[in-house]
């Protein structure tokens, strides 16, 4: 295979940095932070790492070393990676999901990207003053389009058009670049800007004090304590069912008072109705939801089983180390999710809010990033500099993120139509700005992001990953896949991981997937039927237009990437090649 | 927080920070290995 003209990184701190910048992004700074503090410090944390080392550590090496593998035999995209470890003739179909996937992930993640610049400009300039939860969410949802489809289109700084059409642009100048001038050149600057922009932030909020004097229990100190105590303290309360269900959490002396007060007086008042109960990090570990939780946190933060890895992976040199660049880019993404991200956004929210205002207002990533957060840097000394700080930062790790989502299928087409990275741009650039052009414009409740992300960022990641953990593990053997990887690295993978990877990390992947799958998809132990199938197949009048145009796309774009990989004569040798 | 929080905050950014810090250090002073070892790969460009 000639490697004539063939793209490389410059070093291989450049590979690392942009294999962490595809990592790091707005998972780590909002949604780690809320399952922490949901699920248990402790018991979450025991979950992370076990999951961190059983599942995402072991993902990362497979695609390292599948990407480093077919890069040298001339590949730089999923379907072609993925052929190169199985002799099955058409198995480089399976990788075109990697394609579909990343390329569908970029069009609606564009979108996420544009509201983080917009709130990092209207910081900026003074235009974010909010006063209650509610005003933030007001804003929140003008600026989206969210009551409305079409009404995020109109120009204006406060709303969403200008910035993605700015964000778009840049994404495409710099994946157009390459991979060395272009995303290399932008991580190595963004990344190093992003820890130190995180570290100014996490001093900022360390140093708050006491806010709020006539709220003693709102402090950082229980914002700490909210997200790391290993003993959940909750107050509960009897339902109608006899069940005892939590009504609040508690913690520290003066949240645990008043509910001890509240529970006399109820039983004073003959109404045995409410009990504090202490729950242990082993009852804890009990609840299944927290391994889930805790390995979809970890699968999803490292990016892991998305093809995007394996195709930057792929433009390393045969010669290159991978084993100890996948553990230094997965270990970058862990720094700056717990020991940046987790002392930013809950610490600060609880400080001003209470635990009780943030539970109310919600844990989940857009509660916190986009309504919480903005109302607390609108309150304190210096908010703006610190808000437009703060939502800079989230912009270039989506950024990092975009651009990786945006390499699979540029690689792709340059591969399966055999065009040069003008041509290959273009064709995706059409493509992605009308799918993301549909999800900016059908904003109503952000169906189409939210059908597109179910569907494409959930369901598919799991899939892509489980074919190529197997296919490693299983097809290639997991034996013959750790000697790929040791060879030329710098640091040597022990040998047990053979047996992790062949029978410990697909099990855990497909246990996850299943009970994932049988709560979303089925709604087992939900006890209704999953509303992203009801959108699609109408159960119970549910079916919803935009959900089956989405679907319709995501369906139309396998196809045509199917029939370019059909049509080209580079992927049809693959067949013919009896040696893998 | 409590005692118990303390812990367990510090364990977890501890860790992580540790374990960054040395795969930094790797990167920038490891030195490429004079004899590669395992096997040499099969690969097609090698012809080229």
């Amino acid at each position: 295979m000639a490697l004539k003209g063939k793209e490389n990184w410059s070093s291989g701190l450049g590979v690392i940095l942009a294999v962490a910048g595809s990592a790091v992004g707005l998972g780590n700074f909002l949604k780690f932070p809320g399952q922490v503090a949901m699920y248990g410090g402790a018991s979450f944390m025991i979950a992370y790492v076990i999951s961190f080392f059983l599942l995402g550590l072991p993902i990362a090496i497979v695609e390292w070393t599948i990407g480093r593998h077919g890069g040298s035999r001339g590949f730089n995209s999923p379907p072609g990676l993925i052929a190169q470890i199985c002799p099955w003739k058409n198995i480089k179909y399976a990788g075109i999901l990697g394609v579909l996937l990343t390329t569908i992930i970029y069009c609606y993640y564009i979108y996420i990207e544009s509201w983080c610049l917009g709130y990092a400009v209207n910081f900026a300039a003074g235009g974010l003053q909010f006063n209650s939860i509610a005003e933030a969410g007001d804003f929140f949802g003008n600026f989206i389009g969210a009551a409305k489809d079409g009404s995020a289109l109109g120009f204006g700084w406060d709303k969403v058009a200008i910035y993605f059409a700015f964000s778009f642009a840049l994404n495409f100048c710099l994946i157009y670049r390459g991979v060395s001038k272009g995303i290399e050149f932008f991580c190595k600057y963004a990344m190093p800007t992003l820890v130190l922009i995180a570290i100014i932030l996490v001093i900022r909020v360390m140093t708050l004090g006491n806010v709020a004097p006539e709220h003693p229990e709102r402090s950082i100190n229980q914002g700490l304590g909210f997200m790391w105590n290993p003993v959940k303290v909750v107050l509960e309360e009897k339902s109608a069912g006899d069940n005892w269900v939590e009504a609040s959490r508690l913690v520290g002396d003066i949240d645990t008072n008043a509910a001890q007060k509240k529970v006399e007086a109820a039983r004073a008042s003959g109404a045995a109705n409410l009990r504090i109960r202490e729950i242990s990090v082993f009852e804890q570990l009990l609840n299944p939801s927290i391994w889930i939780a805790a390995a979809g946190q970890v699968f999803f933060s490292l990016t892991v089983g998305f093809g995007a890895i394996m195709t930057y992976a792929s433009y390393l040199k045969k010669r290159d180390d991978i084993v100890l660049s996948a553990v230094t880019s997965s270990s970058a993404n862990e720094f700056c999710e717990v020991c940046l991200g987790g002392l930013i956004t809950v610490p600060a929210a609880v400080a001003f809010f209470g635990v009780s205002g943030v539970m109310g207002a919600g844990l989940s990533l857009f509660d916190l990033g986009f309504r919480v957060l903005p109302l607390f840097f609108a309150q304190i000394p210096l908010g703006a500099f610190f808000g437009f700080l703060f939502f800079f930062l989230l912009y270039l790790a989506a950024v990092t993120s975009s651009l990786s989502m945006l390499q699979p299928g540029i690689a792709f087409i340059e591969e399966a139509m055999n065009v040069g990275r003008k041509a290959s741009t273009l064709l995706l650039g059409v493509i992605t700005f009308f799918i993301s052009g549909f999800v900016v414009y059908f904003s109503k409740d952000l169906k189409a992001m939210d059908t597109f992300d179910f569907w494409m960022g959930q369901v598919a990641v799991y899939v892509f990953a489980m074919i190529q953990v197997c296919l490693f593990a299983w097809v290639m053997g997991a034996r013959r896949g750790v000697e790929l990887a040791n060879y030329a690295s710098i640091i040597k993978l022990p040998k047990f991981t053979s047996i992790i990877l062949s029978c410990v990390t697909p099990f855990i992947l497909i246990a996850v997937f299943s009970a994932w799958i049988a709560k979303e998809l089925f709604g087992l132990g939900v006890g209704a039927n999953s509303k992203y199938v009801s959108d699609i197949l109408g159960f119970e009048g549910g079916g919803n237009t935009v959900a089956r145009i989405c679907m319709a796309i995501m369906i139309t774009l396998f196809l045509f990437f199917a029939m370019l990989l059909a049509a080209s004569k580079k992927y049809n040798k693959l067949g013919k090649e009896d040696d893998r | 927080m409590t005692i118990g929080g303390w812990f367990t905050f510090i364990l977890a950014t501890g860790s992580f920070t540790a374990l960054f810090a040395w795969c930094l250090y790797k990167v920038f002073t490891a030195k490429r290995p004079d004899k590669m070892h395992g096997f040499e790969i099969d690969t097609k460009d090698s012809e080229d």
